[in-house]
């Protein structure tokens, strides 16, 4: 049984490459149940493979002027430490389309991938509501608000009463020969994306 | 033993229902379950490196034959194996009540 609850290395500063804020003004939505994940045989925290259940899609949120946001953060239990998660996002739009898809992410469950502005790192491209989905638990427009311009401002979460049990999980596909990099996680995802 | 066995999968530990716990290996998936699992999922057929050819042609002609334009990527031992089907869940709006 692997050790889980003892620490194995520690973490010294560097200035190779300095960690950087934000994340990139996209974000990668897709239906829980449409994707099937295939994680690293040791480390669960590495997704390594993204399968669509048929010809079920991701589908791509575009932003601008580094608005989109991710959080993680540890809820200590009784029985483990959790992870609540939480994407904030906005749409520059109020169109039906744009409303329907707002709807039908308040009903089901989804899962949304960011990409960290800081590329250095192995966790660069990040996947959050691996195991209990997220739901949108805000879509707030008003219509007068100078900040968006009047768009939509959107935050996904956990369902009510669920967490995740793991922290965020770095997405790292490997192209079809060699090791993965950020570059061919990026490739695998986009040639998941809906036209 | 692993050498004998007809249906290899990629490495790493799949899903083969979404949502599930990631379990299926290749330490612990016979060619029986294999076979099982693809006929009721078809679109693990892409976890695989190996299928036997009788299995891909089953696997095929349980989907249709509608081309994808990603298709061109894949290698081909994957394209021809890869389903075809349509999403029937693209639209998942389309159950929404209309008054809410």
């Amino acid at each position: 049984m692997s050790i889980y609850n003892k620490i194995n290395a520690g973490f010294t500063l560097g200035t190779a490459e300095p960690v950087t804020a934000g994340i990139e003004d996209v974000i990668y939505i897709f239906n829980q149940d449409d994707i099937t994940l295939t994680f690293d045989t040791t480390n669960p925290l590495i997704v390594t493979g993204l399968t669509a259940v048929s010809a079920a899609k991701i589908y791509k949120f575009n932003g601008t002027n580094n608005s989109f946001n991710t959080v993680s953060k540890l809820a200590k239990t009784s029985v483990a430490p959790r992870y609540t998660e939480e994407i904030d996002f906005n749409v520059a739009g109020l169109s039906v389309d744009i409303k329907t898809q707002l709807q039908a992410m308040g009903y089901g469950r989804v899962c949304a991938i960011a990409i960290n502005n800081y590329n250095s790192s192995d966790s660069a491209v990040e996947l959050f509501g691996a195991v209990n989905g997220l739901i949108l638990t805000d879509a707030e427009r008003s219509a007068a608000d100078e900040t968006v311009d009047g768009g939509y401002k959107l935050k996904l979460t956990n369902p009510d009463k669920l967490r995740e049990p793991y922290p965020p999980r770095a997405v790292s596909i490997a192209p079809v020969s060699g090791t993965a990099t950020y570059a061919s996680t990026i490739a695998a995802i986009e040639a998941l994306v809906a036209a | 033993m692993t050498t004998l066995k007809k249906y290899i999968l990629k490495p790493g530990k799949h899903q083969f229902a979404p949502g599930s716990h990631a379990t299926h290996h290749n330490d612990n998936l016979t060619d029986a379950e294999a076979q099982w699992y693809l006929e009721r999922y078809p679109h693990i057929a892409t976890l695989f490196e190996t299928i036997p050819e009788s299995e891909i042609e089953s696997v095929e002609s349980q989907t249709e034959s509608v081309k994808s334009t990603k298709e061109s990527e894949e290698s081909s031992e994957i394209k021809s194996v890869r389903p075809q089907q349509k999403s029937v869940k693209s639209q998942p709006h389309e159950d929404l009540p209309a008054t809410n």
